[in-house]
């Protein structure tokens, strides 16, 4: 099969497509605590450096098979989790978002100190087993997963929450329970995401997941629309390939980052797609069909 | 060691303290983290620097301009990202903070570069005063009067004049303060200008401390001031005061007996451990929510 | 039989009485009514039977176990659904989705089984989904089930609370002022509806300034004022005590 593409794609354009899935997998996981369940996590990138930690000192210094590196990545990032999680999310406000950045930091601090993850230059020579096969099956999976989970009882029990938590509990939902849950799942996704990011670029160094990375995830489920999954994948795939095509403008990227933050959320707070429905938009083009319809029918 | 660490600690502390007064006023009135307070404290630094080399001022006209100009700046950021924001979501007021946020310092990049900018050597004459095992530079001595000062005048101006009284009816209930007929608007933006006038102060004198100014000093200073006004009890003036100092002498003396490598970890370790223990802070009151 | 006792039950603020040692008893299968000047006392007596407040001193009883302490959602799951003052809806989901929430507690489906879309899940889903289309008959929004909650206008956003809230199948519902805002025709519409809910077998508690619906709905009243019960009657008790008139009902009654 990778052969098979390999073939027919240009290599710098499966590059671009392979980082495009491991982000939109990230991207769903925190799509999942942040746009649906509505808790801001800024620490993303700390769960991400946990899981391709884990998965590169496996595979390097244990010899683990990716399967099982990959497996353990998620699991070690969704501990961390709910570690973080059961205390903060108990609380309400914006303490997870405080506690997530802190978080992040320590874990790179951690990172950067530790003789098994080779201090501040990182680790290299990790087995090259993430393919464009393999992200994108994962990628596909993972969207009917979360697809099944989003219009199901706990996915609305989930949107509940980020609507209103008082009126959630009111309704039966343990929202406590719920929160950690959504946490969990959110960072055993960047678990996933950075296992298949450390085997792909077989090189990583505390500073791939300092807190920038973590703003670039928030930024794409921000921009496609939060809690929409169709919208996360719209919001990474235009937020990964941009970069590339302003490489030329690299120095105002950022700027331009913050700037587009602000006058999204004055523009649209819900983002791109995030309050676009898959209803409404067969309802406007019914209406448009029947008025075009009704005039063609009046004109004879 | 252990009082020389203490001296070291209050130090620090106090600029931590002085950040965390913006976070705190703040996030009383309008419940926002103002996620771009260590960006305005790193443009304080810069002001005062810019200052300092320019126009070979002393370091106290230093800290009045770089106020000043602050004072402008947090205004401004109200003004323009804020404002418009005021009655939708939290979150999408933290994110276009936190968009701010970057921006700022993305610009001081683009304006100065990356590197960290010193101060030339000797332009300020530090005394140093031996107390037998402690000792003390002048300039120790001057970043702890200017900040116990500024905090002092802080609570002389919450306590005993009438927008200070208006600040605290905004902190109470900002509709109830509202039908009152104060002008919620002016008494934000004039929080703003303080909290952000306080920070400046920090930055300059953090930076001629350290003699070291870079773009990107605001977001691990920002963070654990913010992590000291948790500490101290979200909301709470003393609180932002005494969390700053706590949080700065814990984190000298973490770095004298366990490990400077772990530095900024600390801080973050004590902020997960507070919320876990005590959520409402050292000096906050647990709070019942509205229904 | 009593439904639900609230014993000798105060609640306090800062130093500030809410309550003052109240006590009441709701009978199962009557309309009770809580009346009584604003600040009374009525939304926290409300937040504190929800769970929302942990009272200060004395007991809530409901169906004959102590539910003081516990939290909102298990009281819920116990049986006591609300509506809020200021109403509280999910705003940017659809209108059916209100009321699937509410039925949260009812249904079981966890994570796994909604991800992996089993069998079981599937027809769990479907058996929600038409109950909670029967909840929108009831209150007469079944046209609107796929709107926006947060769109619609605001007589129908209280009864759509109100189905939302009765989706957990309660054994008593709490309505906070189910009448606010409503015109007098909607007002009407809501004493049919809540008539009708005590005919599903549904004890009723409600909270409301409108003295015509009180009045004419409720088999009980109790009064409040300042935090302390003054007064507690039938409709006609109550329409003749001389201390509710001075302090409440003024004299124009």
């Amino acid at each position: 099969m990778e052969a098979f593409i390999l073939q027919y794609v240009d290599i710098y354009v499966l590059q671009i497509m392979v980082l495009i899935g491991i982000n939109i997998i990230m991207a769903l996981g925190l799509n999942l605590i942040t746009g649906v369940t509505g808790q801001l996590s800024m620490g993303h990138a700390g769960f991400m450096s946990i899981g391709a930690y884990t998965s590169a000192i496996l595979s390097l210094h244990y010899g683990m098979p990716f399967w099982f590196c990959l497996a353990a990545a998620g699991l070690m990032a969704a501990l961390a989790g709910v570690f973080i999680g059961i205390p903060t999310l108990r609380l309400e406000g914006d303490y997870l978002a405080m506690v997530t950045i802190g978080f992040a930091e320590i874990v790179r601090v951690v990172f950067l100190n530790l003789d098994i993850a080779g201090r501040g230059m990182g680790l290299s020579g990790i087995p090259a087993t993430t393919n464009f096969t393999l992200v994108w099956g994962l990628v596909i999976v993972i969207v009917l997963l979360n697809a099944g989970l989003l219009k199901s009882r706990p996915g609305r029990a989930l949107y509940s929450i980020r609507e209103d938590e008082i009126a959630a509990e009111a309704s039966g939902v343990n929202t406590t329970l719920y929160k950690v849950v959504a946490f969990a799942i959110g960072t055993f996704l960047a678990g996933i995401g950075g296992s298949l990011y450390a085997h792909y670029l077989t090189y990583i160094s505390p500073q791939d997941f300092d807190f920038m990375r973590s703003v670039e995830y928030l930024n794409m489920v921000v921009l496609g629309g939060m809690g929409s999954i169709p919208g996360t994948i719209l919001g990474t795939v235009i937020l990964t390939i941009l970069p590339e095509v302003l490489r030329f403008v690299q120095d105002y990227r950022l700027l331009f980052y913050g700037a587009l933050l602000v006058t999204l959320m004055i523009f649209r707070p819900n983002g791109l797609l995030g309050d676009v429905r898959w209803i409404d938009v067969k309802r406007t083009w019914a209406r448009i069909r029947g008025q075009s319809l009704a005039s063609s029918s009046s004109d004879s | 060691m252990f009082w020389q660490q203490l001296i070291n600690g209050l130090t620090l502390g106090s600029s931590y303290a002085l950040i965390a007064l913006g976070y705190t006023m703040v996030y009383g009135i309008i419940q926002l983290i103002n996620f771009a307070h260590g960006e305005i404290y790193m443009f304080g630094a810069f002001v005062g620097l810019f200052l300092v080399l320019t126009f070979k001022v002393n370091i106290f006209v230093a800290v009045l301009g770089a106020m000043i100009f602050c004072m402008l700046l947090g205004m401004l950021i109200e003004r323009v990202a804020y404002r418009p924001l005021r009655g939708s979501s939290r979150l999408s007021a933290l994110i276009s903070a936190i968009g701010v946020s970057i921006f700022l310092s993305t610009l001081m990049v683009l304006i100065r570069g990356p590197k960290v900018t010193s101060y030339p050597a000797g332009i300020f004459k530090i005394a140093y005063f031996d107390l037998g095992t402690v000792e003390i530079s002048s300039l120790q001595i001057i970043i702890l009067v200017t900040a116990g000062l500024l905090m002092l005048g802080l609570q002389l101006l919450i306590q005993h004049t009438r927008i200070g009284k208006a600040m605290r009816a905004c902190s109470q209930d900002l509709d109830a303060a509202r039908l009152m007929g104060i002008n919620v608007d002016r008494v934000i933006s004039f929080t703003f200008a303080v909290g952000s006038a306080l920070a400046a102060a920090g930055g300059v004198m953090v930076g001629i401390y350290y003699n070291a100014v870079q773009p990107y000093m605001g977001l691990m200073a920002g963070l654990k001031a913010f992590a000291a006004a948790v500490l101290g009890g979200i909301g709470s003036v003393p609180g932002a005061m005494a969390g700053g100092m706590v949080l700065g002498i814990l984190e000298n003396l973490g770095i004298a007996y366990l490990s400077s490598s772990y530095k900024d970890a600390i801080a973050f370790g004590i902020l997960i451990l507070c919320l876990l223990v005590r959520p409402q802070g050292l000096l906050g009151k647990a709070t019942t929510k509205k229904v | 039989m009593a439904i639900l006792e609230i014993k000798n039950v105060s609640q306090e603020f800062g130093g500030l009485l809410a309550l003052d040692r109240v006590s009441m008893t709701v009978e199962k299968g009557e309309i009770f009514g809580l009346i009584g000047p604003n600040g009374a006392g009525k939304t926290t007596l409300f937040n504190l039977i929800t769970g929302i407040y942990r009272p200060s001193s004395g007991e809530v009883w409901f169906q004959g176990r102590s539910i003081g302490g516990l939290r909102p959602y298990r009281i819920a799951t116990v049986g006591i659904g609300r509506t809020f003052q200021n109403i509280r809806l999910f705003k940017k989901l659809s209108v059916l989705d209100n009321v699937r929430v509410g039925m949260h507690s009812v249904s079981r489906a966890g994570f796994v089984s909604a991800m992996l879309h089993t069998p079981w899940a599937v027809k769990r889903e479907k058996v929600t989904c038409e109950k909670s289309m029967a909840l929108l008959k009831l209150v007469g929004l079944e046209n609107k089930a796929i709107e926006l909650a947060g769109s619609l206008p605001y007589g129908e956003q209280r009864r759509l609370e109100i189905a939302r809230a009765m989706a957990l199948e309660p054994s008593l519902l709490l309505l906070d002022e189910p009448a606010a805002g409503m015109n007098a025709t909607e007002k009407e519409e809501l004493l049919v509806l809540i008539r009708r809910i005590r005919e599903m077998g549904v004890t009723v508690l409600l909270v409301e300034h409108d003295m015509n619906v009180v009045m004419n709905i409720c088999d009980r009243i109790a009064v409040l004022d300042y935090g302390r019960k003054i007064a507690e009657g039938t409709p006609e008790e109550i329409k003749n005590n001389p201390r509710v008139i001075e302090s409440y009902l003024g004299v124009e009654l």
